[in-house]
């Protein structure tokens, strides 16, 4: 596992939940010190599985179940990429999408698709099967794009 | 909108600034020796192999016995009653299942990482696993003597042992601070079922009614499946009388 | 690192053996004093994982009993333990090494370094049955220590050492509990004189007290029959 690629990621989904830089990268490392001073696995899924639980364990115990909220000036802080208009009401779109989701259904597609967990990983972390992983995911997908007709 | 499309944009409105001191901490976890020679936890394969050495040799004694004891019989005599002694292999993994309470190693294992489930789950797939192959060697050898396929001996062969193990899993279930005996009455009562059974129910073993064999046997396997799960799941009630 | 406990409760049949206990435990000796039948060796058994709570929840820095990460940083020494006929004092934490999951290579070096820490050199490789009292328990202390436990918990560790063994118990704890989380019960309360940081006295399944060990004052024994008797 290439431990400073992780950082990024976890420091990702530190910042995701805390939206503060400073926490965020206290906690990554926090997760860090405890992840390294314990054992680990041969197994590549097993340490980013431990490394998500850690972070997460650390993050409900400074924001107990703290909701994130997008704003949407954030949102237009992003560089603007071709056809201005439509990639903004898209995406305007998909923020107001996001925030129909539940908590849950939240951190799920985040962790898939922005952070690339791979699905046994998820599943580890949700106590449920890979199978049930994939369906969820793809209702999410369909919840998302539903909202954002 | 396609899902590529969302899920770039979901990239996208999930960017977040770098973080500052990435650097610093590395080259410090370096300084303390963090990154490297960490001790590693051994996986599920290793662990299996690990247990394999602690089965009682008592229980490898008594399944090659009664292989060789079953191919012995089975030798010139192509009845149907020398199928009903694999109930008797059961015995030994149904008792290795109380090694753990019997020797008071339950909490000990318990509070391990692997935990007593795993434990005993390892002694029930080792000793089943090893059991069931020295089964299928002494079906292909013992195949040539009798006048069924291979399919049908390895039926008559398997059914009875499965059912031994199910009646048996349940009792051990339910019966766990009682002594041992059970179990062994009721691999000897299966054992002696389809003893008689050639005598009764002479017609189950013609070949239309494979079917019924196979049928019987997926049940089995299923039905073993979910008693074992239920078995290693409660744990409580056997550890409060520790 | 905290271990908290949350209103758990455990009822056996129609007693309460564990009655709504809440609790945090820190790095540092807590010594966890009560008669027999108070309930110890219950709520030490819920803690641990091996029963699980009717209600309320017990976790480790986020990490929820029962779970694998929990375990792998728990070290349990119970009240009784036994072991597999065949076994040496070498075999037994041989065993138990691979149930907690160490290579065989980690296995060997702790087992090695932790017979030496308990004194057992020379009854290493011999069979657990010839072992006295004071020389079993001292193994079950080893096999405690073998993951390198941040959690520690002990059911009355001392009994069954002499004198000797006592002190040496005393020193070893002294040593390990300054970085782990360590409790132990114990009924004999100048077991705890000098070791425990903390105590908690239960009673009925109730914890009455909770608190720094200095509070109890100079002479223990006094303080814990008083409090004993102040909730009759």
């Amino acid at each position: 596992m290439n431990l400073e690629e992780q950082y990024d990621r976890i420091f990702k989904y530190l910042y995701y939940h805390l939206h503060d830089i400073h926490m965020a990268e206290d906690l990554t490392q926090e997760t860090f010190l405890r992840f390294l001073e314990s054992r680990t696995y041969q197994d590549e899924n097993r340490q980013l599985q431990y490394l998500y639980t850690i972070a997460r364990n650390l993050c409900r115990q400074y924001y107990r179940d703290k909701t994130i909220v997008y704003s949407l000036d954030e949102a237009m802080d992003y560089p603007l990429l071709e056809d201005f208009e439509q990639t903004l009401v898209e995406r305007i779109g998909l923020i107001d999408a996001l925030q129909k989701l539940s908590h849950e259904e939240r951190e799920m597609l985040f962790l898939r698709y922005v952070n690339d967990v791979p699905v046994p990983v998820i599943s580890h972390l949700y106590h449920v099967s890979r199978f049930v992983v994939y369906r969820r995911l793809k209702k999410i997908l369909e919840k998302v794009r539903d909202e954002m007709k | 909108m396609d899902n590529d499309r969302i899920i770039k944009y979901l990239k996208e409105v999930c960017q977040t600034p770098e973080p500052e001191n990435k650097e610093v901490f590395f080259q410090r976890l370096e300084e303390r020796g963090l990154t490297s020679g960490r001790p590693v936890v051994i996986n599920h394969g290793d662990f299996l192999l690990r247990q394999f050495p602690y089965i009682g040799k008592w229980i490898w004694l008594l399944s090659s016995f009664l292989l060789l004891f079953i191919i012995g019989i089975c030798y010139g005599n192509t009845g149907n009653y020398p199928f009903a002694l694999t109930p008797l292999l059961a015995i030994g993994i149904l008792i290795e299942t109380r090694r753990s309470f019997r020797w008071k190693m339950a909490e000990l294992e318990h509070s391990a990482r692997f935990s007593l489930r795993s434990v005993m789950l390892a002694r029930m797939f080792l000793v089943g696993a090893v059991e069931t192959a020295g089964l299928l060697i002494v079906i292909l050898l013992v195949q040539p003597w009798f006048s069924y396929s291979v399919i049908r001996i390895s039926l008559y062969m398997l059914v009875p042992y499965l059912t031994a193990s199910l009646v048996g899993s349940v009792y051990e279930r339910n019966n766990r601070s009682d002594n041992a005996w059970g179990s062994v009455i009721i691999c000897i009562l299966s054992s002696a079922f389809f003893a008689a059974a050639p005598y009764y129910l002479s017609i189950m073993y013609e070949e239309r009614f494979t079917i019924i064999w196979m049928v019987a046997f997926i049940l089995l396997v299923l039905s073993l499946g979910i008693s074992v799960r239920r078995w290693i799941c409660d744990m409580e009630g056997p550890v409060w009388s520790l | 690192m905290e271990l908290v406990a949350d209103r758990i409760t455990k009822q056996y049949k129609n007693k309460i053996a564990v009655d709504r206990m809440s609790f945090t435990l820190t790095k540092g000796v807590t010594g966890l004093l009560g008669a027999n039948g108070a309930g110890k060796t219950t709520l030490m058994r819920l803690l641990c994982g091996i029963l699980v709570p009717d209600s309320g929840t017990v976790s480790c820095d986020g990490m929820s009993v029962g779970t694998e990460e929990y375990r792998d940083i728990l070290g349990y020494l119970p009240q009784d333990f036994g072991y597999y006929p065949e076994f040496s004092g070498k075999d037994f934490l041989l065993y138990m090494s691979a149930v907690k999951g160490l290579t065989k290579k980690d296995a060997m070096r702790k087992t090695k370094e932790l017979i030496e820490l308990v004194g057992l050199e020379d009854a290493a490789g011999k069979k657990v049955r010839t072992y006295s009292g004071g020389m079993k328990q001292r193994l079950g202390i080893a096999q405690a220590l073998l993951n390198d436990p941040k959690i520690l918990i002990m059911d009355e560790p001392t009994a069954g050492l002499d004198p000797q063994e006592r002190i040496r118990f005393r020193e070893l704890i002294a040593n390990i509990g300054q970085e782990r989380i360590v409790l132990l019960s114990t009924h004999i309360v100048s077991d705890l004189e000098h070791i425990a940081d903390r105590l908690m006295i239960m009673k009925d399944g109730q914890l009455l007290w909770n608190g720094s060990r200095s509070a109890g004052g100079e002479d223990l024994e006094v303080f814990y029959i008083s409090v004993i008797d102040e909730k009759r």
